[in-house]
C-alpha cells in the first residue's frame, strides 16, 4: 500500500522537529527568563540615575562624590557594568552595599531564612484553608450556604493587606493580646525560638491569596463535578469522601496548582507589606529599607533572588500539573 | 457468546417500571413539562427501545428511571416502581445502595464517562469491593475477566492505563464490562454506541445484546436511531414531546407503524435495502409537552379538530399501544408512499446520463500527514483516482479514518496532497485554495459536518450569507444582494425572516441550510460535503438530504459526498466509492455497489449496518 505512493515518487516529507525531553525544555526555559529579568532589573535601577548624591547627603564635596562613583564603578559605561554584576553574580558576588560598605551577601543573608519559613508558612496556610473549603463549597454547597462563601471571599479579597494586617494586629494583638504584634524577636535567636512571631504576618500574606484561590478551587470543583463521568461514578454507588477526594480533586487541581505557583509572586508583595507592618527582620522589610535609601546593589540582588523564586514556583507548578494530569503525561514523553 | 457461569440465578423480581410519570424542570421563567404520563416496564432478558427526536426527553426518562433527579428536576406525577419500592421517593442512601449494585447506567457520549484521572483498575474495583464485597485480590480477577469478555487486548495491562490511551469504542466496552461486571439486575443504556464508527458501533451492540441476554438483564436502550432499535432491541417505544406516542414488538412497530409520527420516522430513516425516497418530516419537534391536543398535530397530516383534545393512549393488542385518535381511519403504513403533506423528492436513477462531461479529475492523489511527537508520516489518501461526470453526485464512504474527508479536502484545496493531480475542467489545479483563481475558488464549494465551525456566531445569517456576494458575486449589485439572499434562504426552505438572527438562535438543522445556502450563493459547480447531516437528527438529515437531492437535480449541481452511513450513501449519490486506509476498495453505481458488494470490505460495512429485516444476522455475524 505505501509502496504505490512510493511508485509515484513521494517528495521527501517534512519531519517534526526532533522534541527535547521535557525536564530540558523547562530548564531552558527557566535560564532564558532569569536572563531577562536580569536585564530589567538592572535597567530599572540603572534609569532611577545616580544614587551617589542621595547617599552622600547635599553637603558632600565633589571630591566625595567621585570618590563613591569610583569605589562603586559607577563611572563605567553602563553595559560594563552589567556584566560585571552579571559576572559577580556567577562567582557569588552581589556587590557592594551603598549602605552598610559590606558586601550585599552579608546584609541579606542572615534575613534569608525568617523569610523564607515565613513564606512557606503563610503558603502552607493557603493551601490547607482554601483546597478544602473551595473543594467542599463547589461540590456540596448550593444556594444561600455558596453564597455565604462567596460572600467572604469577596469581602476579605476586597481589603489591602496591610489594612487586613492591622486588623489582625488589633484583634489578637491588642484586644486578645494572643500574639505579639512586633515580630522582631525572630532576629534574636534561632529560626524557631519565637514561633509565634510568625503567625500574625503569616496570616496576614496568606489571607491576601486565600479568597482567589478558594474562588478558583471552587469554581473548577463546581466545572468538573457537572462532568458525566462524575454523575456515572455516583450512579455507580461511589460515595463521599471518595467522590470529591478520587473522582473530582484530580481534575479540578490543575489550574488551582498553577495558580499555587504563580501567587508565590503575590505572597512576596503581601511580604514586603507584612514584614514591614510587622517589624519582622526578613527580606521584604530589607527590600522596603534599601529602596527608599536607594541602595541599589541590595535592591538588585532581592529583586533577583525574588524573580528567581517566582519563575522557578511557576515551572514547578507546570511540571506539578504535567504530572498529575495522566494525558499531559503522556504528552510530554 | 459468553455462558457466564458465576452467576447465581437469584430469584428476581427485579423489574424496573415507570407508572405515569411525569417530570419537569425549573427554572427562572418557571417550570417547564418534559415527560407527560410516561409508563414502561423493563422486563428481565428483554431490551426495551426508547427513540424519539432531540430534546424528545428520552435522556430524562432514563435518568429518572435510575430515581436520579439533576438539580432543578422535578417529578410532577407518577413513581418509579423497583421491587414495589417507588425509586423517586427513596432516600439517597437507598439509592446508593441500588445505583451501581442492582441498577447500571452507561451515559450518553461514553468518551465522558470515563473519569480520565483514574485509571481504569480504579473504576473496576470501587464497585466491586463495595457492592460486591470482594477483596482488591478479588476485584482484579474479576475486572481483567469482564475485560476479556468485552475484547480489550491485553486485560492485565490496560488495567493500568488510563482512558484516554484506548480508542473510543474500547473506552466504550470497558465502560459497558464496568456497568455489567457487579452482576446488575438492570442496565440502562442511553446512546451507548452514537458517535462511534459503524463497524465498532455493531460489534459493541452486538456485545451489549450478548451480554444482556446471557446474563437475564433488563434493559432500557435509547437512541434517536430507530433502525438500530428495531434491530436489536425486543420491544420499542417511541417518544415524542415527552409522550410515548407508540410501543409495542419493535418488529411489528418498524414492519408496522401505526401513529402517523413513528410512519414519519421510519420514512426518514435511509436504508441501504432499497430505492425508497427519503421524507423529512416538515416543521420541528414542540419544546414542551402538549396540553389539551396531540403533541404532533402541528407536524401531522391527519390533522383534525378531534386532535385538539388531550389524546389518550389506546392498547390495541398485548403488547401494542399509540397515542392517536384517528388509528381506525388511518391508512395502512406504506413505506413508498408520499407523506401526507408532501415534501419529498426521490432521487431517480432515470436521470443518470451515461456520457456525462467529466469535471473533476482526481489523479493518483495522495496525501502525506508527519504524525506530531514521532516522525513517523502518515498516509492519509493512497494513490486514489477518481472521475467525477458533471452534475451527478458521487459519494465516498468509509470508516473513520479511512481518508474520506482528507480526499475531500484536497479537492477544496485545504490539504495540499504529496502526490498526484487534480483537475476541473482539464487544467490542472493549484494544492491549496488560496493558490488558485478566484474563479476557480467560487467554483468549488464546501460545507462541513458542523455548520458551528464555519457559521461566525457574531454575525447574523444576512452577514454569513453576504459574504460569498461579496467575495465571488461582483455581478449581484449591493442594492440586490439582500434579494438575492433571501430567495436562496426560500431554496434552502428557511423563512427570510430568519435573516437578522445569530446561528445561536437556529436549530441545528436550520444552521446546516444556512451553511449550505452560503457555499451555493457563490454558484458553485461543484459542492463538496462533509458528513453534513451526521450530527443532526433522522428527521433533520432526511430533510437536508431531500434538498441536496432537489438542489443537485434542479441546479445540475455536481456533488462531492463524504458519508459514514451507507443509507444515505444510498440516498443521495449515483456512484460511490469505498475507502479504506486511505485506498479505494472498490467503486460503482451505488445501488449495484450496495446490493452484490464484490469487496469484503464493503461487505463488512454493509454488514454493520443495522437491519431490523435481518435482525439475527447482525446480532449473530462479526464475532
Ligand atoms: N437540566 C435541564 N434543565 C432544564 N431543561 C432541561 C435539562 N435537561 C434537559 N432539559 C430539557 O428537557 C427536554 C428533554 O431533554 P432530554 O435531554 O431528555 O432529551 P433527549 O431526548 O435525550 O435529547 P437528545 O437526543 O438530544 O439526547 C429538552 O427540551 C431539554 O432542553
Ligand atoms: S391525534 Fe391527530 S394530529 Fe395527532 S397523530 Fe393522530 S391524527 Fe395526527
Ligand atoms: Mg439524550
Amino acid at each position: 500500500m505505501t509502496q504505490t505512493v512510493e511508485q509515484v515518487g513521494r517528495p521527501p516529507v517534512r519531519r517534526a522537529p526532533r522534541r527535547l525531553p521535557y525536564l530540558v525544555r523547562q530548564l531552558i526555559t527557566l535560564l532564558v527568563t532569569l536572563f531577562a529579568i536580569t536585564i530589567v532589573i538592572f535597567g530599572l535601577t540603572a534609569i532611577a540615575g545616580d544614587p551617589a548624591r542621595d547617599i552622600l547627603g547635599q553637603y558632600a564635596t565633589d571630591a566625595q562624590v567621585t570618590a563613591f562613583q569610583q569605589i562603586h564603578g559607577l563611572d563605567q559605561p553602563i553595559v560594563v557594568r552589567y556584566l560585571e554584576w552579571l559576572g559577580g553574580i556567577f562567582r557569588g558576588d552581589l556587590g557592594i552595599s551603598y549602605q552598610s560598605n559590606g558586601p550585599v551577601w552579608d546584609v541579606i543573608s542572615p534575613r534569608l531564612g525568617p523569610s523564607i519559613v515565613l513564606v512557606l508558612f503563610s503558603w502552607l496556610l493557603t493551601v490547607v484553608i482554601s483546597v478544602p473549603i473551595g473543594l467542599y463549597s463547589g461540590v456540596r454547597l448550593r444556594g444561600h450556604r455558596d453564597a455565604a462563601v462567596t460572600f467572604v471571599t469577596l469581602i476579605v479579597a476586597a481589603f489591602p493587606e496591610f489594612v487586613l494586617g492591622l486588623i489582625l494586629a488589633i484583634v489578637l494583638g491588642v484586644w486578645l493580646a494572643w500574639l505579639p504584634v512586633d515580630s522582631t524577636a525572630v532576629s534574636m535567636g534561632g529560626l524557631f525560638d519565637s514561633p509565634s512571631a510568625y503567625v500574625l504576618p503569616g496570616i496576614t500574606i496568606a489571607l491576601g491569596t486565600i479568597p482567589y484561590i478558594i474562588r478558583l478551587m471552587r469554581a473548577n470543583a463546581r466545572e468538573v463535578a457537572s462532568e458525566t463521568y462524575v454523575r456515572a461514578a455516583v450512579l455507580r454507588g461511589v460515595t463521599e469522601p471518595s467522590l470529591s477526594l478520587r473522582h473530582i480533586l484530580p481534575n479540578a487541581a490543575p489550574p488551582v496548582v498553577t495558580a499555587l505557583g504563580l501567587q508565590f509572586a503575590g505572597l512576596i508583595g503581601g511580604v514586603v507589606v507584612a514584614e514591614t507592618l510587622f517589624g519582622f527582620p526578613g527580606m521584604g522589610q530589607l527590600l522596603a529599607q534599601s529602596a527608599a535609601s536607594r541602595d541599589a546593589p541590595v535592591v538588585e540582588a532581592l529583586a533577583l533572588m525574588i524573580g528567581a523564586v517566582f519563575v522557578v514556583a511557576n515551572l514547578a507548578a507546570d511540571a506539578i500539573v504535567v504530572y498529575v494530569t495522566p494525558k499531559l503525561r503522556d504528552a510530554v514523553r | 457468546m459468553t455462558t457466564q457461569a458465576t452467576r447465581v440465578p437469584a430469584q428476581r423480581d427485579g423489574d424496573l417500571a415507570a407508572e405515569g410519570l411525569s417530570v419537569g424542570y425549573r427554572s427562572r421563567d418557571g417550570l417547564t413539562q418534559v415527560l407527560a404520563d410516561v409508563s414502561v416496564r423493563l422486563r428481565s432478558g428483554r431490551i426495551l427501545g426508547l427513540a424519539g427526536e432531540s430534546g424528545s426527553g428520552k435522556s430524562t426518562l432514563a435518568l429518572s428511571m435510575l430515581g436520579y433527579r439533576v438539580s432543578g428536576q422535578e417529578t410532577l406525577a407518577g413513581r418509579i416502581d423497583f421491587d414495589g419500592r417507588d425509586l423517586d421517593r427513596a432516600s439517597i442512601k437507598d439509592l446508593r445502595k441500588v445505583w451501581g449494585a442492582r441498577l447500571a447506567y452507561l451515559p450518553q457520549d461514553t468518551a465522558t464517562s470515563l473519569n480520565p484521572a483514574l485509571t481504569i483498575r480504579r473504576h473496576f474495583i470501587e464497585g466491586l469491593r463495595r457492592h460486591q464485597g470482594l477483596d482488591t485480590e478479588e476485584a482484579v480477577r474479576r475486572s481483567v475477566e469482564w475485560l476479556g469478555r468485552v475484547e480489550i487486548p491485553e486485560p492485565e495491562t490496560a488495567l493500568h492505563k488510563y482512558p484516554h490511551q484506548f480508542s473510543g469504542g474500547q473506552q466504550q466496552r470497558i465502560a459497558l464490562a464496568l456497568a455489567l461486571s457487579v452482576e446488575p439486575e438492570v442496565l440502562i443504556l442511553d446512546e451507548p454506541t452514537t458517535g462511534l464508527d459503524v463497524v465498532t458501533q455493531a460489534h459493541v451492540n452486538r456485545l451489549i445484546v450478548a451480554l444482556a441476554r446471557d446474563a437475564g438483564i433488563a434493559a432500557l436502550y435509547v437512541s434517536h436511531n430507530l433502525a438500530l432499535l428495531a434491530t436489536v432491541c425486543d420491544e420499542l417505544a417511541i417518544m415524542y414531546a415527552g409522550q410515548i406516542v407508540e410501543q409495542g414488538v419493535a418488529a411489528e412497530v418498524y414492519a408496522a407503524p401505526r401513529h402517523p409520527y413513528t410512519a414519519a420516522l421510519i420514512g426518514a430513516v435511509p436504508t441501504i435495502a432499497s430505492d425508497r425516497a427519503l421524507h423529512g418530516i416538515p416543521g420541528i419537534p414542540r419544546p414542551s409537552v402538549p396540553v389539551h391536543v396531540c403533541g404532533f398535530a402541528d407536524r401531522c397530516g391527519f390533522r383534525t379538530e378531534a386532535c385538539d383534545t388531550d389524546i389518550p393512549l389506546v392498547t390495541l393488542a398485548e403488547v401494542r399501544s399509540a397515542r392517536c385518535v384517528r388509528l381506525d381511519e388511518l391508512p395502512p403504513f406504506d413505506p413508498a408512499a408520499e407523506p401526507a403533506p408532501a415534501t419529498a423528492v426521490a432521487r431517480s436513477s432515470a436521470t443518470v446520463d451515461k456520457d456525462a462531461d467529466t469535471i473533476l479529475t482526481v489523479h493518483r492523489v495522495g496525501v502525506v500527514f508527519s504524525r506530531p511527537g514521532s516522525g513517523e508520516p502518515f498516509v492519509a489518501v493512497d494513490d486514489v483516482s477518481v472521475r467525477v461526470p458533471a452534475g451527478r453526485a458521487l459519494g465516498i464512504a468509509g470508516e473513520s479514518g479511512s481518508g474520506k474527508s482528507t480526499l475531500l479536502r484536497s479537492i477544496a484545496g485545504l490539504v495540499r496532497p504529496a502526490t498526484g493531480t487534480i483537475t476541473y475542467r482539464g487544467k490542472e489545479l493549484a494544492g491549496l485554495a488560496g493558490d488558485r483563481p478566484v474563479a476557480l475558488r467560487r467554483s468549488i464549494q464546501i460545507v462541513f459536518q458542523n455548520p458551528d465551525a464555519t457559521l461566525n456566531p457574531r454575525h447574523t445569517v444576512y452577514q454569513s450569507l453576504e459574504r460569498p456576494l461579496k467575495l465571488f458575486r461582483p455581478d449581484i449589485a449591493r442594492r440586490d444582494r439582500r434579494d438575492a439572499v433571501a430567495a436562496m434562504m426560500r431554496q434552502v426552505r428557511l423563512s427570510p425572516d430568519l435573516l437578522d438572527r445569530f446561528p445561536r438562535h437556529l436549530s441545528g438543522g436550520q444552521r446546516q441550510r444556512v451553511a449550505i445556502g452560503r457555499a451555493l450563493l457563490a454558484e458553485p459547480e461543484v459542492l463538496l460535503c462533509d458528513e453534513v447531516t451526521s450530527a443532526l437528527d433522522v428527521s433533520v438529515q432526511a430533510s437536508i438530504l431531500e434538498l441536496l437531492v432537489g438542489l443537485q437535480a434542479d441546479r445540475e449541481l455536481t456533488v462531492v459526498f463524504v458519508t459514514h452511513d451507507l443509507g444515505v450513501l444510498r440516498a443521495v449519490a449515483d456512484e460511490a466509492i469505498i475507502l479504506q486506509n486511505g485506498v479505494i476498495r472498490e467503486s460503482g453505481p451505488t445501488a449495484r455497489l450496495l446490493r452484490t458488494p464484490q469487496h469484503p470490505y464493503t461487505m463488512e460495512l454493509i454488514a454493520a449496518v443495522p437491519s431490523p429485516e435481518r435482525s439475527a444476522e447482525f446480532l449473530g455475524g462479526g464475532s
